[in-house]
């Protein structure tokens, strides 16, 4: 339509210009070209209201066939889902015969790959066919009660349920169900014979743990909530399920205590879960985006694990954890800034240990941001601030080099940028030697080539090192692009500069919320028996309370006083 | 939309439009090590001469120098510093200097120049340290020293072990000034003399070529004009009072043997002066006190050990009141300055009286009757009861 009215305007304007010729030379023509002018205009004007009758003819039906129920006859129905969802090569459509009712026709509907087939052979096909597998009383069954009859007593499937609603007969031959129709009967059974094929439990593996346990989420969302079911088996363990998505109808799941969780924080997460609207959910980072609480921060907001032990410990604490299916990252909601410093390990070694490695990973934290940018404050403004003989041995290793520092920090940061990114995709056995090259070759050869000095190799690869040892990965990254501004703004004002780019950051972070509560809790607003997790890890019969936003109000104690261990008295 | 652009632009406005503006390269920096001062009296020049560190990498440059000497002239220090950039191609930078040479010709003339202009430069710190150079300040800049690469770091760390010994007095540009602004006590700066007869492998005549700078005691000034020089014997006296002669080591003849000595090593001598002001007339009275250890014994003695602990108490405190007897006759009675710090004492103990005397001082300081009570005891011999050799005759026989 749209085509043919382009080219009927098209005609128009051809037809006045030649109108406009007409008039110039006289009025002889002049009767013949008014009739048609007037009658171009009618089809205009109809062809525009055709596209719209069109469009709401379209919508009329769509809407019409959504709210459609089941139809009588077999071959209706056939030809309704055939229409909605097509003849794939998965898709098959499997007509019968059930002695039992009189030879009635039968019909199941199922996709190949997602459910059990042999499931459907033994525990739907072979009692309906075979007349002496079928109880007596449902031959016997009322015409309306067919259905119900088959359900209850026909059919050995456990999930099995009764729909007359075409989109939700739809949906579930998506989901993996199969469906039933019977001839002149106008409701569908719907039987769950899932099944996937999925990844093993496997080791996590960008979370593995020295000491601690070895499973890992997996993309089944099912599996997913096993694992946690298997660690918490609390009568008011809730798994909240909402389905997201226009068109990838991904199964999301809220995991909770429904005594321990914060009644507001729930409510607000299930509001911005409703909001969403959108094509499709293809990951946990999908409704991350769509959910966290400033879009505009380099900084992330929301923790992930793909740990059962640590989401569990989670919810344990009053939090919420969020699946997604098809993903096994989980998130955890509400995170602070201390969360993505926290590592499951700290609590699986001895809590001395655990408070050492606590604070390795505040350094590692500010050393991986701001290493490069000291470099440049030191030796290219505040040379005084360096003591001799290493300022004197940094001069002779930048004697020859032609470049001024802060090019120097950039062109060795980008290339080990570059370095990571290309190691990262390729199979394992070329990564490992463009690591090789990248580390050994390019940082020895810049070093003897006087293209960069020895100094600076080393601040680039404490900055890379420093990096590696933030517990969490997103963290990891945001600080891994904050060093770019904090570089260059350093680069501009020296320390003036640093220390600014510095305060800002920290403003930034301060600044943060997570589901409206501060991003820095317990520390601001200082929440004393909060800091026990913060800046070290107390002792187990220490940790008498949940960390405070998270959880109710009335439910913050987490275990009986005086559990500390003491040897027998003896005395 | 358009806040977010204006925002961008002022900021990337704000670092691209400074330039790095005061931004300078460690490698475009020629870093000062130490600094010598002199001054041609009779064309009233100052003669400022930089020793500048080389930075050279480390393997195959061994055998280039590590430093390099330059001078120049100017009508003030600073003009002359300021002519050093006519000769260096490198920025000259102050911040890590270790060392300020003030010349005998400068020291002689005033050492208000030098204090004015190191105290007011913000690059120099404020630990710099200052001595004051036998001679001309020029040719101690190009000695070599004989285990660090740079000489003006070997002098620092050479400066930094001095308490050993207690034969110098610490001076840096903060105390130099601070004595220099007050009037009751004048500055002692330590002194460097070059020590000859030190072998250097590998030259031709290696004993001429041989030149060292060594800690040679103190100069003494008054107001700010040298009057003259400490031996370091003298200066250890002046040490002792200043509380700045920690492990210094006192050796005495060992008793009952002419040619033998024991050496004792002190530990925490505290100098207490006291003072009083009778009618206008002060008088000092300088209280030692603190713990030896006998570190080396050379003889054979018949004395048990506490007779002989006995013995040598006496000795080692009649020798550091000698000491100090000596520093107070050199610098009260010939020199006339107060670098003892009496008049501080005064004014701090007695501060009416002092008042009175304040500027009667200088004439007044010379006449002090000074008495001298040293306190030390012997803890603990760290050798063995007997000497070496008695020890080995005996197991010999």
């Amino acid at each position: 339509m749209i085509w043919r009215s382009g080219e009927l305007s098209h005609r128009i304007l051809l037809y006045d210009r030649w109108n406009l010729l007409v008039e110039k030379q006289g009025n002889s023509a002049e009767n013949a070209p008014k009739g048609m002018d007037s009658q171009l205009e009618n089809l205009r004007s109809l062809s525009c209201h055709a596209q719209e009758v069109a469009q709401d003819m379209e919508s009329i039906v769509y809407s019409l066939q959504n709210s459609q129920s089941v139809f009588l006859g077999i071959e209706q129905n056939e030809n309704f889902v055939k229409n909605k969802i097509g003849e794939g090569f998965d898709v098959k459509y499997h007509r019968f015969v059930i002695e039992a009712l009189d030879n009635r026709q039968a019909l199941i509907i199922y996709i190949e790959g997602i459910v059990d087939v042999k499931a459907i052979g033994e525990l739907l096909l072979s009692p309906l066919m075979q007349r002496n597998k079928m109880p007596q009383a449902v031959g016997a069954a009322e015409k309306p009660g067919i259905i119900s009859m088959l359900s209850s007593a026909g059919i050995s499937i456990a999930t099995v349920k009764e729909s007359q609603n075409w989109t939700e007969t739809c949906d579930a031959i998506m989901e993996g169900n199969c469906v039933l129709f019977v001839d002149q009967c106008d409701t569908a059974l719907l039987l769950s014979v899932r099944q996937q094929e999925g990844r093993a439990v496997e080791e996590p593996a960008t979370e593995s743990e020295a000491r601690g346990p070895r499973d890992g989420f997996t993309e089944k969302i099912q599996t997913n909530t096993a694992l946690i079911r298997s660690r918490i088996k609390d009568h008011g363990l809730r798994f909240e399920e909402f389905k997201i998505g226009e068109r990838t109808k991904t199964l999301v799941v809220l995991a909770y205590i429904e005594r321990l969780v914060s009644k507001s924080i729930l409510n607000e997460v299930r509001t911005r879960l409703n909001r969403i609207k959108v094509d499709g959910i293809l990951g946990s980072s999908y409704i991350e985006e769509l959910i966290e609480d400033s879009p505009y921060s380099i900084f992330p907001q929301i923790d992930h694990t793909e740990r059962p032990d640590k989401a569990s410990a989670a919810i344990l604490e009053g939090r919420i954890v969020l699946m997604v299916d098809t993903t096994p990252f989980a998130l955890i909601i509400p995170t602070v800034f201390w969360n993505f410093l926290q590592s499951a390990g700290d609590y699986y070694e001895r809590y001395f240990i655990g408070t050492f490695l606590r604070w390795i990973r505040f350094i590692a934290l500010f050393t991986s941001a701001s290493v490069s940018s000291f470099y440049i404050m030191t030796t290219s403004f505040h040379q005084e601030m360096i003591p001799t003989k290493l300022a004197l041995q940094i001069a002779a290793g930048r004697a020859d080099v032609p470049f001024p520092a802060v090019l120097e920090v950039l062109l060795m940061e980008i290339l080990f940028e570059i370095i990571r990114e290309a190691g990262l995709r390729l199979p394992k056995a070329i990564g490992q030697s463009v690591t090789f090259v990248g580390s050994i070759i390019i940082g020895q050869a810049a070093v003897q080539a006087d293209l960069v000095g020895p100094a600076l190799i080393i601040v680039v690869a404490v900055a890379a090192i420093c990096n590696f040892a933030i517990p969490s990965y997103s963290l990891a990254n945001a600080v891994r692009l904050i060093r770019f501004p904090l570089l260059l703004v350093t680069a501009a004002f020296g320390i003036f500069g640093y220390l600014v780019g510095l305060t800002a950051m920290v403003l930034h972070l301060l600044s943060l919320r997570s589901f409206g509560e501060s991003f820095w809790t317990p520390l601001i607003p200082f929440e004393k028996s909060g800091m026990k997790d913060v800046f070290m890890r107390a002792p187990m019969w220490r940790m008498l309370t949940r960390p405070g936003l998270s959880h109710s109000e009335d439910n913050a104690s987490r275990q009986a006083r005086g559990q500390k261990p003491e040897p027998p008295d003896n005395g | 939309m358009k806040k977010i652009a204006a925002v961008v632009l002022i900021i990337i406005n704000a670092m691209l439009l400074p330039g790095c503006w005061d931004m300078r390269e460690i490698n475009d920096l020629g870093m000062v090590m130490a600094v010598g001062i002199d001054k041609d009296v009779a064309a009233n020049l100052y003669i400022v001469t930089v020793q500048i560190a080389k930075p050279a990498s480390g393997d195959g440059d061994k055998k280039s120098e590590h430093i390099w000497v330059v001078s120049a002239e100017g009508k003030t220090i600073f003009d002359a510093v300021r002519n050093l950039a006519l000769l260096s191609s490198k920025r000259i930078m102050w911040a890590h200097n270790n060392l300020i040479i003030i010349g005998e010709s400068v020291a002689r003339d005033s050492i208000i120049p030098v204090i004015d202009y190191f105290t007011h430069n913000p690059e120099v710190r404020m630990e710099t340290f200052v001595v004051a150079a036998k001679g001309d300040a020029k040719q101690y800049l190009s000695s070599t020293s004989g285990l660090e690469e740079i000489p003006g770091l070997g002098f620092r760390d050479m400066y930094r072990y001095e308490f050993l010994t207690g034969k110098s007095v610490q001076s840096n540009v903060l105390r130099v000034a601070r004595r220099y602004f007050s009037d009751d006590r004048q500055i002692a700066i330590a002194a460097i003399d070059f020590e000859k007869g030190v072998i250097k492998p590998g030259a031709e005549h290696p004993e001429s070529e041989a030149k060292m700078i060594k800690l040679a005691g103190a100069a003494v000034f008054n107001d700010d004009k040298l009057v003259g020089w400490l031996t370091p014997e003298q200066t250890r006296g002046l040490a002792w009072l200043r509380n700045e002669a920690k492990a210094a080591v006192v050796t005495v003849r060992a008793p009952g043997n002419e040619n033998r000595s024991v050496s004792v090593e002190t530990h925490n001598v505290k100098a207490k002066i006291e003072t009083e002001v009778h009618e206008g007339i002060p008088a000092v009275t300088i209280i030692l006190s603190g713990d030896a250890h006998i570190d080396e014994e050379d003889s054979a003695t018949n004395l048990s050990m506490e007779e002989f602990k006995e013995i040598i108490d006496q000795l080692v405190e009649a020798e550091i009141a000698a000491e100090i007897k000596l520093t107070l006759d050199k610098v009260q009675k010939e020199y006339k300055s107060d670098v003892l710090d009496f008049g501080r004492t005064i004014h701090a103990q007695h501060k009416e009286e002092w008042n009175k005397i304040r500027d009667q001082w200088p004439a007044l300081f010379p006449k002090v009757p000074v008495k001298i009570v040293v306190n030390i005891e012997i803890r603990s011999s760290t050798t063995l009861q007997q000497p070496m050799k008695d020890l080995k005759r005996g197991i010999g026989q």
